[in-house]
């Protein structure tokens, strides 16, 4: 028999059938009666005070039904979720900082309204010196943002693990590098909307395309002087989040302020320019990477220094930096380590979390010189990879402790790419072809600051179907789906039996929500336990009916029999209504909460163990440049994952090849154009920011590689974010491979690869 | 990005009442034919009407014809996607029905025509962009204002014209005809075009482009439009070129008016490059003859840093693709 | 200043009054409240709007609803025969993986259904350039080219 019925099955999403037929409605979809249209008015400088605001001409437009300002708000600052200094107004108070702040909003009948009233709106500026370079913001002089930070440092870490020096004497090679990456945004294709309604018992009710909708529950309240419960947070579907849905944005706030300033529901949606111009992004750094390796390939020593462009306010900027440092060595053996990070405040829009959190940028300078190293010993790429690989049961030099790990059987399958050489052929003069590697390991389930503990509660009908409840959302990655396997399986369910129920802070249980990759490892333990917790007590009644023991029994295949006497059984529909409906009845629901066992790191020295667990994986791409046109194909790429274990393998691979797609639109096509002067951004449309289309996009071969967690629900880690920590540097290095040369600022363009060239025939 | 902004719409049955619209609103009234461009510009406001004159419904100005002595007409209507679909343009101008294929997305290219797509506005990453962008900067020329902000001091604008089945068009004779009330005018297609980024073509607002036509394909010669751009879908041009060859016994024909290469996305028009023609009649075929014309290419544009592609990797690309496409162009003519 | 269209969307009549500006995309969302037809970027360049327009794929952000007048759109809403039985393109998004968030997927199945209604066999390759109007961030397209693929066969 197998061991288990759900779990580990490539099943249908538990959502997909909703979104197929257009029936899912996600927050811009939304309409209430009466509802009022909310606009935004933003900043057209980069760095300016504001004398005064006058709203009197919108507000006399007919239509309009309310103005709001700074001077309608508390005052709140959002941002910094470590230490809880955040920076960022949701509607600009006395500064703004860059092209794209918010500086007041409208609510008006209609749309076009709204639109026409943000016209008539005027604000008097007081312009400032901008600055848009971060090495520029960090010297003397330079124009500061934000009062309490000198030298426009927002943040800064310094790790100091073990003796870098020593480890570069006794390496046989050592290259310094400096590599550069560019902003990126999350292009999501639905642009952040919002939708609030405040009533008569002081209650505001609030949808949005929010990834994390805690954070909405716990910020909201505090900017609008309510009570914790006094804000309801609605999960609709979302579609696509990326790390950048997490936070709650001035939007949220002010359709909600909005709202309690008419008395009616309003609904503001963005457009995609307004997200790709003024929204959040990927930080942009600026990495001097110095590597030390023994002639054997064992990696002696990593010293860097990264300087994040973070832009003009906070954000979650303290975990980028200390993300930036302490995953930095991750997935090898490094003995001394040696970081300092810096993420600096510039006019530019404000850099958040991104798939894989600061890592991918790393991880392209780390595991692109590993590959410039290994040329100069004259070792094979994978087998560097291989020397080095962590493996079950390592320490870090920082603390992280290594449980699970498959890094070794992803590098080695990778590897089997190897024989794609082969079946090139004959090439044409002007086309070159390469095949390169990416290694990766990324955190799952960290602890961040607060706490990390995610609740859950499975409700079980009368008809035999259950509800799982949880506030963790599904942004899209399909953690729905994989919770629900989850809880079938351990019921003994069909996963047809689960029934969906959205996250709603009035009725489902704490969970901060999507980051991290913390979902199926922490909210699925959660959920894990209270369907065990739900299993159970039908156990006590099965028991009875059954004349057995509660821990004797097995519920499999909607059915519940006694372990050692099968015969014994009965249908589960029939258990839940002998459980519902005899003697005074019972509510049969569920309750499991989990939080793994950590300490929050020590953010700016880089102590501690973050992750409960870590997951690993390693990518392998094959390109053909064009020497003619300089332009790069990806042309095929292998991903592999060690997830633990997959819940679902269809979903897994999903994931990766969705990493593919975020990976090579940094590696190789998307930028953000900036125009003269403003820092504002020359391309916000789908038409000049690049995001890979299906054209662009490789075969790719993906694949789970599973290692059963120790820790995780049924041995699952994670598959969201670390998926996509080293799409760029498998498609920067296979062109190393093709072409010899590397380039060492994203994306890689074709004008890049022909000045590479053209430099390389000068030498 | 806006919601629309308000107009009065239009949508003439017949090319009388269309040209006599045009006369009644002049200045006020704008074409529309697939919208795929002139939405969007409203959209941002570059462009506010009070009056729209839709061509969807004048009869006859989506057909095509071809006739083996004088060639294909097609009216101005004509959408990207049947052109593509069109049996005579497969069959006898297929580097036509290539070249429609390189424009936008499917679902462009079933509504785009034709005509819009040559009387295309010119681009700039200044230009377009909503009236929301725009703020954070003064006017430039082309939305009124007295600067460029791309070439700094400059008194003319350099937006870039990026239609793609121009350079292809004009690479093979084509002419287009201008109806207004006052009667009809035919004029070359490479006449069409100003050359002025602010108006980029000669449409005067009576008037509106009725039908394009192109010779027949003369015997041994072969065209081809090859184009860059990053994603090889959907992406406007970093630029592009198209070529005419004429091929005699494996060597280029005598007649220096068999050859012709133009030059598209790299100036406020598409630019004819000048002695093609000389430079290649009676060559073999081979690098060195293709060499000298990509070159003479390459010195005569001047592309500004306002398009995707900087202005270095444009001028770069220009021998390159000059070359590709006259390569093609003769494998062309030669099959 | 509004005009009165009858405007024929998945098999139904609606006479409305709508103004000339407003595009198609706005009647089908605001007026006609058929939200499966999604707005990413109002500009033509995601396809999450796409809708059949006598049965070709078009952008419903780029096209005036006053020009629909005759026309037969089909949204999402129209392509399955009934609530209990998908269309065989829906049928294979499902079953394959093909859809993640899903904020794409009315598109992207529209512009695969008027795909295999002109070209019932394409190949991948032409599967990949008929798609290509309509981006996915979350998928790699991998699992949607092998879903259309699944529906071909279907
Ligand atoms: C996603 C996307 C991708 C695109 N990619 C490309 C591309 O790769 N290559 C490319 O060339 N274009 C591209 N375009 C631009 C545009 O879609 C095409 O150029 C298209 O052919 C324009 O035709 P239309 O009928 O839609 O023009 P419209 O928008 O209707 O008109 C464009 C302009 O021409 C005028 N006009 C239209 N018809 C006539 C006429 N008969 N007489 C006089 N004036 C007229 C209009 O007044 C308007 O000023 C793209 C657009 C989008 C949205
Ligand atoms: S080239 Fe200069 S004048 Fe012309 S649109 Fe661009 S910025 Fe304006
Ligand atoms: S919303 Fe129409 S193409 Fe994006
Ligand atoms: S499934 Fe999310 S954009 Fe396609």
């Amino acid at each position: 028999m197998e061991e288990f019925t759900v779990v580990g099955k490539r099943l249908p999403r538990v959502d997909a059938v909703v979104k197929a037929t257009g029936e899912a409605m996600y927050a811009a979809d939304m309409e209430l009666p009466g509802m009022l249209h909310g606009k935004m008015l933003r900043s057209p400088h980069p760095h300016a005070r504001i004398l005064n605001i006058d709203t009197g001409r919108a507000e006399r437009l007919q239509g309009v039904k309310a103005v709001v300002t700074a001077k309608d708000t508390l005052g709140y600052r959002y941002g910094d979720l470590i230490l809880g200094k955040g920076d960022e107004p949701f509607l600009a108070t006395e500064k703004v900082r860059f092209v794209g702040d918010e500086v007041a909003a409208v609510a008006a009948v209609d749309e076009d309204t709204a639109e026409e009233a943000l016209q008539l709106i005027d604000v008097e500026y007081e312009l400032l010196p901008a600055v848009f370079d971060p090495l520029e913001a960090m010297e003397e002089g330079a124009p500061l943002l934000h009062e309490h930070a000198a030298n426009n440092i927002a943040c800064k870490s310094t790790m100091r693990f073990g003796d870098v020096e020593a480890g570069f004497r006794r390496s046989d090679c050592v290259r310094e590098d400096r590599f550069e990456t560019q902003p990126v945004c999350h292009a999501f294709l639905e642009p952040h909307a919002a939708l609030a309604t405040y009533d008569s018992t002081g209650k505001i009710t609030f949808w949005g395309s929010k990834q994390s909708p805690y954070f909405t529950y716990r910020n909201m309240p505090r900017a609008l002087g309510l009570e914790l419960s006094k804000v309801r947070i609605v999960q609709p579907f979302i579609g696509g989040g990326f790390g950048g849905k997490n936070e709650m944005f001035s939007l949220d706030f002010t359709a909600a302020l909005l709202s309690m300033k008419t008395g009616k529901p309003v609904k503001i949606v963005y457009g995609q320019e307004e997200v790709l111009s003024a929204g959040r992004q990927r930080n942009p750094t600026i990495m001097d990477i110095k590597t030390g390796v023994g002639k054997d390939g064992t990696i002696m020593a990593i010293k860097c220094r990264i300087v994040a462009n973070g832009g003009a306010y906070i954000s979650i900027g303290r975990m980028t930096r200390y993300l930036m440092g302490s995953v930095l060595a991750l997935p090898y053996r490094v003995p001394n380590l040696e970081y300092d990070g810096y993420r600096v405040y510039t006019n530019n829009q404000v850099c958040c979390a991104q798939r894989g959190h600061g890592v991918p940028q790393v991880r392209y300078a780390a595991e692109s010189q590993l590959d410039m190293i290994a040329r100069e010993l004259d070792i094979d790429p994978l087998d560097i990879r291989l020397k080095n690989a962590l493996q079950p049961g390592d320490n870090t030099v920082n603390g992280f402790r290594i449980t699970s790990c498959g890094l070794t059987e992803c590098l080695q399958k990778a590897g089997e790419i190897k024989k794609w050489r082969e079946e090139w052929g004959e090439l044409p003069p002007n086309k070159k072809r390469g095949i390169g590697f990416g290694a990766y390991g990324f955190v799952s389930g960290p602890r961040v600051a607060g706490h990390n503990t995610a609740g859950a509660m499975v409700k079980v009908h009368e008809d035999g179907a259950i509800s799982v409840l949880t506030g963790a959302t599904d942004s899209g990655q399909g953690s729905d789906s994989c919770l629900s396997q989850i809880a079938a399986e351990v019921l003994g369910l069909g996963l047809d039996k689960v029934r969906l129920v959205m996250p709603d802070s009035e009725v489902t249980p704490l969970d901060p929500g999507t980051f991290g990759s913390r979902v199926t490892f922490v909210s699925g333990n959660a959920v894990w336990i209270a369907a065990d917790d739900a299993r159970k007590q039908l156990a006590e009644v099965g028991a009875e009916l059954l004349g057995a023991h509660p821990e004797e029994l097995v519920f499999r295949n909607e059915q519940v029999f006694v372990r050692d006497d099968p015969e014994k059984n009965m249908p589960f529909t029939k258990l839940v209504k002998s459980a519902c409906y005899s003697g005074t009845g019972r509510t049969i629901m569920g309750r499991g909460y989990f939080a793994p066992e950590l300490e929050v790191p020590n953010y700016e020295t880089g102590e501690g163990n973050m992750s409960a667990t870590y997951s690993f994986g390693a990518q392998a791409a094959e390109v053909e440049v064009d020497t003619d046109t300089g332009k790069i194909t990806v042309t095929r790429m292998k991903v592999l994952h060690d997830c633990g274990r997959a819940i679902n393998p269809m979903h897994v691979e999903g994931q990766l090849e969705g990493s593919v797609c975020g990976g090579l639109g940094q590696a190789l096509l998307e930028d953000k154009i900036k125009g003269k002067d403003t820092g504002q951004a020359s391309n916000p449309s789908f038409m000049e920011y690049k995001l890979p289309s299906a054209v662009d996009m490789p075969d790719i071969e993906s694949e789970a590689v599973e290692t059963i967690d120790p820790v995780g629900p049924f041995g699952a880690k994670e598959s969201g974010e670390g998926v996509q920590v080293s799409t760029v540097p498998a498609i920067t290095n296979a062109v190393y491979d093709a072409l010899g040369v590397m380039v060492k600022t994203l994306p890689v363009t074709p004008e890049k690869i022909l000045k590479a060239l053209e430099k390389e025939n000068e030498e | 990005m806006r919601r629309m902004p308000r107009f009065e719409y239009h949508a003439p049955a017949s090319a009388g009442e269309t040209a006599s619209l045009l006369s009644e609103y002049g200045d006020a009234a704008r074409l529309i034919a697939g919208g795929t461009d002139l939405l969007i510009s409203m959209k941002q406001r570059l462009s506010t009407p009070e009056h729209l004159i839709s061509l969807s419904s004048v009869t006859g100005l989506d057909a095509v014809d071809y006739d083996e002595k004088t060639g294909l007409r097609m009216g101005a209507a004509v959408t990207l996607a049947s052109l593509t679909q069109s049996p005579p343009i497969k069959d006898k101008y297929p580097a036509l029905e290539a070249a429609a294929r390189k424009v936008g997305s499917v679902q462009v290219r079933n509504i785009a025509t034709l005509g819009g797509n040559l009387c295309l506005d010119t681009r700039c990453w200044y230009y377009n962009q909503s009236d929301y962008w725009r703020q954070s900067r003064p006017p430039c020329h082309k939305t009124g204002g007295e600067v460029c902000h791309v070439v700094e001091g400059s008194k003319r604008c350099f937006a870039v014209y990026s239609g793609d089945t121009a350079p292809i068009l004009m690479a093979m004779g084509a002419e287009v005809k201008l109806m207004s009330g006052g009667g009809e005018r035919v004029i070359s297609l490479g006449e069409l075009f100003t050359g002025d980024g602010l108006r980029p073509n000669a449409v005067e607002p009576h008037e509106f482009l009725s039908e394009i036509s192109v010779p027949p394909p003369a015997a041994g010669s072969g065209v081809a439009y090859v184009k860059l751009r990053l994603r090889e879908e959907v992406d406007f041009p970093i630029m592009g070129v198209a070529a005419r060859v004429t091929m005699s016994d494996g060597a280029f024909g005598s007649a220096p008016q068999g050859f012709k290469v133009v030059l598209n996305a790299v100036g406020s028009a598409p630019v004819e490059v000048e002695g093609a023609g000389e430079m290649l009649a009676g060559k073999a075929p081979e690098q060195a003859a293709l060499e000298e014309v990509a070159q003479v290419a390459r010195a005569s544009v001047h592309p500004q840093a306002n398009t995707a592609g900087t202005p270095e990797y444009r001028r770069m690309m220009v021998p390159v693709l000059v070359k590709h496409a006259l390569t093609e162009a003769a494998a062309a003519a030669s099959s | 200043m509004k005009q009165l269209i009858s405007l024929n969307v998945n098999g139904e009549t609606h006479e409305l009054a709508v103004f000339p500006w407003r595009t198609l995309q706005e009647v089908i969302r605001e007026e006609l409240k058929l939200t499966g037809t999604k707005k990413g970027c109002d500009t033509g360049d995601c396809g999450a709007c796409t809708v059949l327009l006598d049965g070709r794929a078009v952008l419903s952000c780029l096209l005036l609803a006053v020009r629909c007048q005759d026309a037969e759109i089909v949204t999402i809403e129209g392509l399955a025969e009934s609530k209990d039985r998908l269309h065989p393109l829906q049928e294979a998004f499902v079953n394959h993986g093909a859809i993640q968030c899903g904020f794409c997927t009315p598109g992207v199945i529209l512009t695969a259904k008027a795909l295999l209604d002109s070209n019932p066999n394409p190949t991948k390759e032409e599967i990949r350039v008929g798609i290509s109007g309509n981006l996915c961030r979350c998928t790699g397209y991998a699992k949607i080219i092998e879903a259309i693929q699944a529906a071909q066969s279907a």
